[in-house]
Parts: C-alpha cells; structure tokens; sequence
C-alpha cells in the first residue's frame, strides 16, 4: 500500500488538500505547523493523566479539545475515540486498553501530518 | 487585499487559531489574536474595536458568548461564532443576541473566509450618492463609510462612520461626548470609553499621526472637535467610485 493511501486510513485527504493549500508562512506550510502543534502538545498527556487519576471533568475537558482538533484535520478516528471519551469520561479512567488505543491512534496521526507536510523523519526533530 | 480591515480571533486553542488565522490572513485581512474573553478585550482596549471578531464560545474562565455580549453593548461590529457547540439553542440564543454567523467545528477554513468577507462586504454597501470630504492628505467618504489614504480605500466601521458625520457636520465645533453617545448609540446604556475607543480607532484611519491628531481632536473635559477647512464635495463630480 502507498504512503498516500495509508495516511488517507488517519487522515481525510480533502481536508489535507485545503490545509495543503494555504499559503505557508515564514517559509513554514501550514500543514508542518499543524504537525508540529500535534506532535509537541501535551493534551494526550494531560488526558491520559487525568484518567490515571480518575479526575473525570479534566479528562471531559481535555477528550473535548482533543477532538475539535483532530476533526480539523480531519483525523476522523481519533476524534471518534475522543468524542466517546468525552461522552462517558468515567470509562476511560479504568480502562488501559481503550487508553493504548488512543495513544496509538494519535501516534499514528502525528506521523501522517509529518507525512503530508513532507517533513522526513529525520528533519522531525528540527522542526 | 483589504487594508487595515481587522479581524478579532479569539480562540483557546493554537491549532485552530493558526488555521483560522492563516485563511483569514490570505484572504487579505489583519489578523489579531486572543487565547481567552479576557485577553481579547485587552486586544480590543490595546488595539481599538476590530472591524470583526471571530469567536469561540467554550473559552475558559469567561465564555464566548458573555465576550459577545459585551463587545456588542460597545460596538455593532459584526460577530461570527466558531464553536463546536453544536445545539440549536445556543445557536439560536446568540444569533438573537449579537451573532452574525454561527459557524460550527471543523469548519473548513476557505468557508470561514468567505463568510467572513461577505459580511464585512455587506456592511459596507456604498450609498448611491455619497458626499466626500476631500483634505490634505485623505479623502473621507461618510455615504459609503470609508476613507481613501495612500491610494487605498480603507472601510469604517457603523459606528466609526456615525461618529465621524456628527463630527464633520460640526466641524470647527466641539460636539459635546454625551451628545455624540446619544447620536451613535440612541438606545444604549453606553460607556464615554466605548466612544473613546471608537475614536482612537478612526484615528488610526484618518489621521496620519494619530498621536498627534491633526483633525480629529480631543477637547478635554468637553468632547471632540473636527477641525478643517474643507468642504464637503459632491462623489460624482469627483469621480470617487
């Protein structure tokens, strides 16, 4: 399967396209800033704490965000995840599995934002 | 390109701050930036009333709606709600209250410019026949609510263009702030800081130096002045289109 083809499984290509196509900024497109902002935000962090410790309106609130940002980039099964979190907080604080399949899901998002930014792997780092 | 029309984003978060900001910046409009209600009316104290505001309503500490509420009690700059906040009912309570639009999340950002520069467009449907006021250095158009400087039409807002007629017709007077306050805003319970920022605002647009106002003068403890010897001209004469 093309790199193409598996970002459009994360990420809405239409979406991508309009993002893709804004005018880039100081050089910057906006699609790396859009990466960098998700690769570099601690809002998983800070939702996966709040459900180790089981403070239910800190992990409504941050599932909330979470899934407003991800519907902008059109990541639509992250913000699905995060949409089902925010509408039952309480399942999320004792449930390992669905916080590994969030985890995962935004890891994979990260790397198909870099993708269609066409920011290599190894210039992730100095972005 | 849209000189010196600028646009109030208020939004807590980043992401979709810099997405909202870049389309908005492409389609040719001064943007200005607040992470919260408090922080955007620090930007509107600092910067003067935008000639609109984008705003989200889940904001933290004070919401959108309340920052709303309040920059319509000081202004009629158009208000466009950009939330995820997906219930007819607050949909419906703030285009009631104060909204021009209410845009709900994801948004694609070229929409949001669209819907934006027709609003603003709207606003400023020139008059058919507008009288121009032609100075040294600008040309004020009160009809059609604008005002050319260095080549460029730049919009005033309603307000600004109230303000500036009451002013003009005057011209050489000092119209007292109560009765300008009554003249701009006959039914509202409103503050002299609304009609000070109003000012500060069309100084910017007016005045080269507004520092140092050369037509547009502040008569302490008494009101404002429109200082000036022209006269008012006819738009077509003049061919100002």
């Amino acid at each position: 399967m093309s790199d193409a083809s598996d970002r459009s499984n994360v990420l809405d290509p239409e979406t991508i396209r309009t993002l893709g196509a804004l005018a880039p900024r100081a050089g910057d497109s906006l699609l790396t800033s859009v990466a960098r902002q998700f690769a570099s935000s601690e809002l998983l962090d800070e939702l996966l704490a709040a459900a180790s410790t089981g403070q239910i309106e800190a992990i409504r609130r941050a599932a909330h965000k979470l899934k407003g940002r991800s519907s902008m980039v059109g990541a639509a099964r992250l913000a699905e995840l995060a949409g089902a979190i925010e509408s039952s907080p309480d399942e999320l604080a004792d449930d390992e599995t669905r916080a590994e399949e969030i985890r995962g899901e935004y890891r994979r998002v990260v790397a198909a934002l870099w993708e269609a930014a066409g920011v290599r792997g190894d210039e992730r780092l100095q972005r | 390109m849209h000189p010196s029309v600028r646009i109030l984003l208020v939004d807590d978060d980043g992401l979709v701050l810099g997405i909202a900001a870049r389309a908005l910046e492409e389609a040719g409009y001064e943007i200005l930036m607040a992470g919260s209600a408090e922080e955007g009316l620090e930007v509107v104290e600092r910067c003067g009333i935008p000639d609109l505001a984008v705003l989200d309503i889940r904001l933290p500490r004070r919401s959108g709606l309340d920052l709303g509420h309040m920059l319509r009690q000081t202004s009629d700059l158009p208000i466009v709600m950009l939330t995820s906040v997906d219930d007819a009912a607050t949909a419906v309570e703030a285009i009631e209250g104060f909204a021009d639009d209410y845009i709900r999340k994801p948004f694609n950002p070229n929409e949001l410019a669209a819907r934006v520069s027709r609003i603003l467009s709207r606003r400023q449907t020139p008059a058919p026949d507008s009288a121009v006021l032609e100075l040294d250095d600008v040309i004020l158009d009160l009809a059609r609510r604008r005002v050319r400087r260095d080549g460029e039409w730049i919009p005033l807002t309603p307000t600004e263009g109230k303000i500036l007629e009451a002013l003009i017709l005057n011209r050489g007077h000092v119209v007292a702030s109560s009765r300008l306050l009554d003249h701009v805003w006959p039914d509202g319970d409103v503050f002299e800081d609304a009609l000070r920022v109003n000012v500060h605002r069309l100084r910017r647009k007016i005045e080269l130096d507004p520092a140092h106002p050369r037509y547009l003068r502040t008569e302490r403890g008494l009101g404002y002045l429109f200082q000036s010897s022209s006269s008012i001209l006819s738009a077509g004469r003049h061919g100002y289109t």
